[in-house]
């Protein structure tokens, strides 16, 4: 079974097609941040616009390089939210015209349902039930995935998301985008002792309005600030400084994923979204989860990131629970899981 | 916690906040004044408090604070409280264009609209909308906050906002 994917929920336009919802036939994405990330410290142009100006040749493209006609495939799967509504409808439209000329089903995927399933792509086997932890630009989610189509949002972020927040010390360094990326980099060669940064509610019971599995990192990211205005011009102390945000960042993400598999009583752990690619965050998690007794299922790094091979494989599970979409399928930008 | 106000010579008012909590309580004491469709503009370095004083303005409006959260990549958050309350983040945008191509100031008449890092686009807020500002105060979590209205609607929740605080 060949199911074509179609991913516009943020900066990336892309599409593959993947065999029986584990193997890529074909993939194909377009992207603004390398463009960008030679400016250093700029913020990429929203892409919305652009995925008008590139769906048509990415899907081309990747059906090309499958090597299949047009007709081979069997469905059309789309993601419908979360997103920027503008940019969720450019695939999305794009998604209907092609399945209706097609005479195929069109399916309506959430996004994040995609970086749960991404590990499949590697060769995976999801075994439930398990913590899935989604953490990009966007997102910082916990969830308890009791089965496949089975979720609970357990604990969030209550102010930026980490992604947003490496993005932003990148920023704050003067170093390109993605950020992500740039403090990885950078953070290798420092010492994360020498500036240790707040964890804000690392450890905190549950009180007030969050929950034990809430996160927190917008004070990190104004002690960040303020350690890199009183460290002074110069760049001497920025390995230092990325180095110790990182492994603040780091710290706050595995504790809460750790106590979230002991209360849940899981022995799986899910890493997805861009952060997820961070090479800290998957060594430090994989020493855990040995310590813990928990297996943990990365994806690769570049299924890490928005990609819409993840979108199909989402699609093919769901298809063997019969449900796809009508073409009044709309934007959910708010869709969550 | 009323902040300390000074009054400026014109119609600008200025306050300090001394923690992170009195910014967001500032925010709730400005949601609590607002009538609907007033613009709110939110500008000041990164780590200023901007989100968590939208935070506040939401508890202000009856919207559960910790249903909001920093708008940066997603551009545009939606929510409903006595108020319709779109929060956007400018952070991300280069392009004035992208402001109509994404519907980003849309909504119904009573929408509050507040946008942080909105002076990234000037040229595309609403003539008539309430500027706030955060600029580093004396003490280190000091944050000197400056507001100025450009219009009769933003006059009027100033106004309405300092007679709240006494001033």
């Amino acid at each position: 079974m060949l199911i074509l994917g179609i991913e516009t929920s943020c900066d990336e336009t892309a599409a593959a097609v993947v065999s029986d919802g584990r193997v890529i036939v074909s993939e194909e994405l377009a992207t603004q941040s390398g463009v960008h990330g030679k400016y250093g410290g700029v913020v990429p142009e929203l892409a919305s616009r652009g995925h008008v100006e590139t769906i048509d040749r990415v899907v081309s493209r990747a059906l090309e390089k499958a090597g299949v006609d047009s007709g081979a495939v069997n469905a059309v799967a789309v993601t419908a939210g979360p997103g920027l509504a503008g940019a969720l409808l450019v695939g999305i439209s794009f998604a209907k015209a092609f399945a209706y000329a097609l005479g195929r089903p069109l399916m309506g995927i959430n996004h994040l349902e995609g970086h749960i399933v991404a590990p499949i792509l590697s060769g995976h086997e999801l075994r439930y039930p398990a913590i899935a932890l989604i953490v990009s630009g966007g997102h910082t989610h916990l969830y308890y995935v009791e089965a496949f189509g089975r979720y609970r949002l357990i604990g969030r972020t209550i102010d930026d998301a980490a992604g947003e927040a490496f993005d932003k010390a990148a920023s704050c360094l003067g170093l390109g985008y993605p950020g992500g990326p740039a403090i990885d980099h950078l953070g290798a060669q420092g010492d994360s002792t020498r500036f240790v940064f707040p964890r804000p509610m690392m450890r905190v019971s549950p009180h007030g309005v969050h929950g034990r599995f809430d996160m927190s990192f917008s004070g990190l990211k104004t002690a960040f600030v303020k350690a890199v205005r009183e460290s002074g011009p110069g760049n001497g102390a920025h390995a230092d400084l990325a180095a110790g945000f990182q492994q603040a960042v780091v710290d706050v993400l595995i504790e809460k994923t750790v106590a979230a598999a002991g209360f849940y009583k899981v022995r799986e752990v899910i890493l997805g979204g861009g952060v997820a690619a961070n090479s800290r965050l998957r060594v430090v998690m994989t020493e855990r989860a040995v310590l813990e007794g928990f297996r943990v299922v990365l994806p690769t790094p570049r299924h890490c990131t928005d990609n819409a091979a993840m979108i199909a494989v989402a699609a093919f599970h769901r298809s063997s629970a019969d449900l796809s979409s009508s073409l009044d399928l709309n934007a959910e930008p708010s869709w969550s899981l | 916690m009323t902040p300390r106000g000074v009054t400026d010579a014109g119609i600008r008012w200025t306050c300090t906040t001394s923690s992170a909590d009195q910014t967001w309580d500032t925010g709730r004491v400005l949601g609590a004044c607002l009538e609907g469709g007033e613009v709110l503009t939110l500008d000041g370095e990164l780590g200023m408090g901007k989100t968590r004083f939208v935070q506040g303005l939401a508890d202000g409006l009856g919207i559960p604070p910790d249903h909001v959260t920093s708008p940066t990549f997603a551009v545009r958050h939606d929510h409903q409280g006595r108020l319709p309350l779109a929060h956007l983040d400018f952070y991300r945008l280069v392009d004035p264009d992208e402001i109509d191509w994404l519907d980003l100031l849309d909504g119904v008449p009573q929408t509050v609209i507040a946008i942080e890092w909105a002076e990234k686009l000037p040229t595309t807020l609403p003539a008539d909308r309430l500027s706030i500002r955060f600029t580093p105060g004396p003490a280190s979590d000091d944050r000197t906050i400056t507001w100025s209205p450009t219009g009769p609607v933003a006059e009027r929740t100033l106004r309405a906002l300092r007679a709240r605080h006494g001033t």
